[in-house]
């Protein structure tokens, strides 16, 4: 007899299979214990063998589930045995189904509470069997298919106040229980209407209540603030779409079932997820609302079922007839599609008359996008069409017809109507259209005379609006035309406003041209420019109404007439115009005409001249030596240059006693040669113009100009600097004085101009404004003078003549701050130079540097030759910083004379040096002086004691320094002369003969001592400036302690 | 210094040989030979007893450690031998390579140095061109592990005469950051065969100095993060351990020549003004060991100590040395501080000779003045 599977004993998971050994082991412990209490209990034989047979099988249990292998072999059996029989049950729930079966999540996790079989065996065993897995159906949100409660429940207030008031005016308030039944009795209609007002368009209902409720908007009593709400919310919240008039209707229905919901939700919680008792409810539910989903939604949610809602376990398709809204289900779509309504007998699906797809009957859009809801209103707007083509208002047919034809493109009416409209609007368009366009063009006089004629030949064709809009507008005019005795201004004005009216008004338009326009007043004009000129003419409106002007331009004369001259503008409404074609030196005459109609006033005139002068940017004048030159460019129309000269002063402009005409008409150019050196003159070059057998003169343009003796360029101009001092040396080519400048150049051109004579005055804007260093004569042959540090700079050596110079040459000289040596901490350590800088100077590059002796009579200073002919040591900045000093070893044990020049590489990669820095460091053999001290000599049992000292200083230096004796107030040893503790009890004087018998002693009087501790040392100090020529140390460093 | 019972010294375990005890291998298979009584009588060299090798028992080994000794080993007048010791960072290494530079390079120095084995050789060329090219300080020996001591050979050109030139060995044990209380075997060996032990002190290491010094000054100092007491637990260590194997009881001084070296006295140069330490040393150019510029230098350095309230390290010394056997010195390894991060400038040893022509002094090679 085959055992049972152990994890089906033991209830545990075998899909997969529990791997938890110590779960495992509980459960068989579990198990284990129950069959033995059962055993125990148990009394009938064959039931007893049983149990004892099981419990037999606890060994090879344990046996079984401990090893993975066993375990899974066993796992794998039972789920083998479970999913068979699932596969039976399907095979019999597919018994007579036709068409794709679907499965819902609800009845795979249905299946696995009872198999135990995971729930993606069961899918994928579904899946085997042809069934599609229904997804979870997408919940309905209620807020798209009703109103939000605050909106439904405030009309729903507001039509039960409305209900309980009483309005004499308003007798049926009490019967109102909707939006419809408002819209039905302010629409006039009475109580029969109101159910066809629920099949109303939406917008007829939402022009009843926008128009009531603009009625009610002012209406300050009780009943109006009411009823003003109910048409606002009727126009802002319900019929202002078809969704929102969707979402209330649907609201009206919730509100019917309102006591259904009532019961549901007092309903045990246990039956609310019941199978039967759900889908019982949701039919009930359905009977309002035939979309299936809705009711599932509405039934989760009265149910208060949102969080765990209630999914039914069968996958079925429900459907609703589009007729009679009886709900059907199927149980895969290919019936759903075959299927009819059981009562009505009604296809449940409809084709899609845009894309042909089968749609269910009550869905209100096709996927491809067709509104399906739209095709009952189809014969609708057939007939709303066919009553606008009897009316003949074509507009509305077309629209109407338009509407037709989206509700139900392709339906075999619409060829019909379609050819009906097209025949009416050809014979009816042309004639109403040209009409339409006179009166947009507010020709009222010919669109009455049209008219007249239309209703004679179509008297069908209903005018009436047309008739009125003419009749209006003709009457006006009539009653505005002037008459009596008011001035003829007055009545044109008068007549421009008529015509502004009625275009085409004829006495009005009589009357325009019976009157003249009056002339533009004040007109002026200016000319502006010098190579293109501009004049700009403005004139004063007359207040005449309706003129435009009429420009006109004569060369050397004044336009009599509209028709004198070159027409430069017309009809141009504008007070001014601007005249871009004039050409100096020829006189024009304007005229500027008002016209009206074709009417001219008379001319407003001016007249102008325009006489330029030489362009200065060509002129070119010079002082030489005994003439002036002069050459220039003549403008247009020009045909000479007349030059006038004064002697310092500049000539008026007509030739008088104190000027010379030097030319009356030079062409180009111009020398004039009756002038004398040194002497300043005016001139004045005018441009001569013909004017009829004449000349006219321009004003002139004016130079003052003084010949001289022309500059000469300096030679050899020779340029040194040491660290900031420049030295400039030239030679002078003559023995005249002339100024010398030497200017910073700022600018690049400056090069270009070497060798050139300038002027004076424009020594800046040729160089740029510079600094000048220096000013002095050509026959001083140099000019010294210093730069800023850091410095590099172009200097232009000009020799100045005059009013002119000229840049002889263009030097660069460098300047940099001089490489210090840091005379404190450069020092000879042993035989060891240690040379420190002071500074690292901005630019610094290389360290050269020499330590010599002196071997000769000159002291051996290095310089910027030596450097450059690289006879010093050199050492990179970079080395420099690196080491933190120059060494110099071995030394000579002589004076030593140090010399440091730094090399810089400038910005514009030149290189110079710095001047030297020199130090001379002595490295002879240190003069030695030794010292110590004596003591009064202690006794057999005592210790030497601070009396009878006697301080013996030796040295055979020719010369001794001044020496200190120090000791420091806290007892420690003294270590530099200079610290805030050590005190000088004794200063040596410095001795230019040394010691008497190379020895210095001194004996301290004993008082000395009484304010020193014993113990404290003493030490002889020099000043460091004497350390690198002499040496001090104690010869015994036991007697420098105060006994 | 002349051995009492032995002729020679191994320069390697320091251990005192007779010139019978050398072992002598062969030079070219390294097979050991016992000269026999007629190489002995005669003094020749034995010949190699390996058979169908021609070589000659020429190489001699320590017959304790088995080193490979020197050729000349027997030819040596004096067996110097000295540990330089101090904690992680006191600059032991820097201070060794600067002295034997200068020891090798300064033109009046009257000896010429040179190095006994390829491992000094090595260490130092290292060293040397790590200092001296790359001006970068050593990096630190890792403290723990147990550096080969260097082996140097110094001929003295003072005593010069026509036919000879007196040689001495020299043995410099480089320690490696000790506490001195955990002191590995090799070490102790070194410590102990000494004559000299030379204590690395780095004065920013003491917490009274380093107290008032300057931040960007102490930052000099890789050793200014010990602990404040470090310098003079060392000490103490040091004592306890010489005191353990030479059996001096606890409350005897000990008799070993101790020079307390500070190193980087260029830092609180300021402290030291004008005073004697901060002056060239005037040894090697007065040829020999100058007394009163020596007492000099160790009254100041006392004091300075005093000043800046070391009383702990200097009682360590004192009460662990005999006061005329220590002596202190001032020296500064690179004579200015580094000039960048790990950069250092140019390279000016300052009084870096000192303790060594002291200890020289000691052993007679150089006169006192």
């Amino acid at each position: 007899m085959d055992r049972r599977n152990y994890f089906e004993i033991l209830g545990l998971d075998f899909d997969p299979p529990e791997k938890n050994q110590r779960r495992i082991d509980k459960a068989i412990a579990e198990w284990k214990k129950r069959t033995e209490d059962m055993l125990a209990n148990e009394t009938i034989a064959t039931r007893r063998a049983v149990l004892s047979d099981e419990l037999s099988l606890h060994d090879d249990m344990i046996e079984t589930l401990r090893e993975n292998k066993t375990r899974n072999v066993e796992a794998r059996a039972l789920k083998e045995v479970r999913t068979q029989q699932l596969e039976k049950l399907i095979d019999i729930m597919l018994v007579g189904q036709s068409g794709t079966p679907e499965v819902t999540n609800a009845q795979i996790r249905n299946v696995h509470l009872k198999l135990k079989l995971s729930p993606k065996t069961i899918e994928d065993t579904y899946v085997k069997k042809g069934f599609v897995v229904q997804r979870v159906i997408k919940a309905v949100n209620l807020n798209d298919a009703f109103l939000t409660p605050v909106v439904a429940g405030n009309i729903s207030s507001k039509i039960s106040q409305l209900q309980a008031m009483a309005i004499p005016k308003y007798p049926w308030t009490s019967k109102v229980s909707d939006l419809y039944d408002l819209a039905c009795y302010f629409g006039g209609g009475s109580d029969s209407d109101t159910g066809s007002y629920h099949k109303k368009r939406t917008t007829e209902l939402y022009s009843i209540m926008e128009s009531w409720a603009a009625q009610f908007a002012s209406d300050m009593s009780t009943q109006g603030h009411l009823l003003a709400d109910l048409f606002t919310a009727g126009t802002t919240q319900v019929f202002n779409t078809e969704a929102n008039r969707k979402k209330y209707d649907q609201s009206l229905e919730r509100e019917k079932m309102k006591e259904f919901f009532a019961l549901l939700k007092a309903a045990p919680e246990d039956f609310k997820k019941d199978r039967y008792f759900a889908d019982s409810c949701i039919r009930t539910i359905q009977k309002n609302f035939p979309e299936y989903n809705l009711s599932l939604a509405l039934y989760n949610q009265e149910a208060g079922l949102m969080q765990d809602p209630y999914e039914p376990l069968e996958a079925l398709i429900h459907l609703t007839c589009g007729s009679c809204k009886t709900p059907a289900e199927f149980r895969t779509r290919e019936d759903a599609e075959r299927g009819k309504c059981a009562v009505c007998g009604a296809p449940l699906y409809i084709e899609c008359p845009k894309c042909h797809k089968k749609v269910p009957a009550t869905a209100d859009r096709c996927s491809c996008g067709f509104l399906i809801s739209e095709m009952q209103f189809f014969d609708e707007y057939v007939k709303a069409t066919e009553f606008a083509l009897k009316e003949m208002d074509l507009g509305e047919a077309g629209k109407q017809y338009a509407n037709a034809e989206n509700a139900f493109p392709g339906h075999p009416k619409l060829s019909a109507l379609s050819q009906r409209i097209k025949a009416e609007r050809d014979k009816y368009d042309r004639p109403l259209n040209e009409l339409k366009a006179l009166i947009a063009a507010r020709m009222f006089s010919k669109a009455q005379t049209l008219l007249g004629t239309l209703s004679a030949s179509m008297p069908q064709l209903k005018l009436d609006s047309q008739k009125k809009v003419i009749d209006e507008k003709m009457a006006e005019v009539k009653r505005l035309m002037p008459v009596g005795s008011s001035s003829p201004v007055d009545k044109a004005n008068r007549c421009v406003e008529i015509l502004q009216i009625v275009e085409d008004y004829q006495p009005a338009i009589d009357v325009l041209i019976s009157t003249r326009p009056r002339k533009p007043l004040n007109l002026s004009a200016g000319v502006m420019g010098t190579s293109s000129l501009t004049c700009t003419l403005s004139w004063n409106a007359t207040g005449d109404k309706g003129v435009k002007y009429q420009v006109v331009r004569k060369k050397n004369g004044i336009p009599q007439r509209q028709a004198d001259g070159e027409v430069l503008a017309a009809d141009i409404g504008d007070l001014s115009y601007k005249d871009t074609s004039l050409q100096p030196g020829i006189s024009y005459g304007y005229a500027v005409f008002a016209c009206r109609r074709n009417v001219f006033s008379d001319p407003s005139t001016c007249e102008i001249a325009n006489f330029s002068e030489l362009d200065t940017k060509h002129l070119r004048t010079s002082a030489e030596n005994g003439v002036c030159r002069f050459s220039w460019v003549l403008p247009p129309n020009c045909i000479g240059v007349r030059i006038l000269r004064s002697t310092n002063a500049i000539p008026s402009e007509n030739p008088s006693s104190g000027s010379t005409v030097v030319t009356a008409k030079a062409s180009a150019n111009f020398d004039d040669a009756g002038v004398s050196n040194n002497n300043t003159y005016g001139y004045r070059l005018q441009c001569v113009y013909p004017y009829e057998s004449s000349f006219r003169y321009s004003q002139g343009v004016t130079v003052m100009l003084t010949p001289e003796q022309p500059p000469a360029a300096l030679r050899s101009i020779i340029s040194r600097i040491e660290g900031r001092l420049v030295t400039i040396r030239w030679n002078s080519p003559d023995n005249a004085q002339r100024s010398v400048l030497i200017r910073e150049v700022s600018s690049n051109a400056a090069n270009s101009l070497i060798g050139q004579v300038i002027p004076a005055s424009d020594i800046n804007s040729m160089i740029g404004t510079g600094r000048t260093y220096a000013n002095t004569m050509s026959t001083s042959m140099q000019a010294q003078f210093e730069i800023p540090p850091n410095m590099s700079v172009a200097l232009a050596v000009i020799c100045v003549a005059g009013s002119k110079g000229i840049i002889s040459d263009i030097v660069r000289v460098s300047s940099v701050e001089k490489c210090e040596i840091d005379k404190k901490q450069t020092r000879i350590e042993g035989n060891r130079l240690r040379i420190t800088l002071a500074n690292k100077p901005k630019n610094l590059e290389k360290i050269h540097y020499i330590v010599a002796k002196k071997t000769g009579s000159t002291v051996p200073w290095a310089t910027i030759e030596d450097v450059k002919q690289k006879s010093l040591a050199i050492l990179s900045l970079k080395e420099y910083e690196r080491d933190g000093m120059i060494l110099v070893e071995p030394l000579p044990k002589a004076d030593l004379y140090i010399s440091v020049i730094g090399q810089y590489r400038m910005s514009d990669g030149s290189i110079i040096y710095s001047e030297a820095s020199k130090l001379r460091l002595s490295n002879k053999p240190k003069e030695k002086i030794t010292y110590r001290f004596t003591w009064a000599a202690g006794g057999f049992f005592s210790r030497a004691r601070a009396r009878n000292c006697k301080l013996i200083v030796s040295s055979n230096a020719e010369e001794t320094p001044e020496i200190y004796v120090v000791y420091k107030s806290d007892g420690h040893i003294p270590m530099k002369l200079q610290d805030p503790k050590a005190v000088v009890i004794h200063t040596i004087p410095e001795s230019d003969s040394g010691f008497t018998n190379n020895e210095y002693v001194y004996q301290f009087p004993d008082n000395t001592w009484d304010r020193i501790t014993s113990g404290t040392p003493l030490r002889l100090f020099i000043q460091d400036d004497d350390m690198a020529e002499f040496e001090i140390a104690s010869s015994d460093i036991e007697s420098c302690k105060v006994p | 210094m002349a051995l009492l019972h032995s002729d020679v010294l191994c320069p390697y375990c320091l251990q005192e040989l007779r010139s019978k005890d050398l072992k002598m291998v062969c030079n070219i298979c390294g097979t050991p030979a016992t000269p026999t009584k007629t190489e002995l009588l005669l003094k020749k060299t034995p010949k190699c007893k390996q058979s169908g090798c021609r070589g000659f028992a020429s190489a001699r080994q320590c017959s304790y450690c088995d080193s490979k000794l020197p050729s000349d080993i027997l030819d040596y007048e004096k067996y110097l031998r000295f540990s330089i010791l101090g904690i992680t960072g006191s600059g032991k290494t820097n201070f060794l390579t600067t002295m034997l530079h200068e020891l090798r390079h300064t033109a009046e120095s009257p000896w010429v140095l040179s190095p006994m084995d390829s491992i000094t050789t090595a260490v130092f060329q290292e060293n040397d061109r790590a200092i001296y090219n790359m001006r970068q300080p050593v990096a630190a020996t890792a403290a723990g592990t147990t550096p080969p001591p260097q082996l140097w050979k110094i001929k003295d050109k003072s005593r010069m005469t026509n036919t000879v030139i007196p040689s001495y060995s020299m043995t410099i044990f480089d320690g490696a950051g000790e506490d001195c209380e955990h002191i590995d075997p090799v070490i102790s060996r070194y410590i102990e065969g000494s004559k000299v032990l030379v204590i690395l002190i780095d004065p920013l290491a003491l917490h009274g100095v380093a107290s008032s010094i300057p931040q960007n000054i102490l930052n000099w100092s890789t050793s200014a993060s010990h602990d404040a007491d470090a310098s003079a637990d060392m000490v103490d260590g040091l004592a306890t351990y010489i005191r353990q194997n030479c059996g001096i009881a606890p409350g005897k001084l000990i008799n070993r020549d101790i020079a307390v070296v500070f190193t980087k006295i260029d830092a609180v140069k300021d402290t030291f003004g004008s005073a004697t330490v901060m002056q060239p040393s005037p040894y090697l150019a007065r040829k020999g060991f100058v007394k009163a510029d020596a007492d000099a230098v160790d009254a100041e350095i006392r004091d300075w100590l005093e000043s800046q309230g070391e009383n702990i390290f200097l009682d360590a010394i004192d009460t662990n040395f005999k006061k005329g056997s220590v002596r202190f010195f001032g020296v500064s390894s690179f004579g200015q501080p580094p000039t960048g991060s790990y950069q250092l400038g140019k390279v000016m040893p300052h009084r870096v000779l000192d303790p060594l022509i002291w200890m020289l002094s000691k052993e007679g090679i150089v006169p006192t003045l």
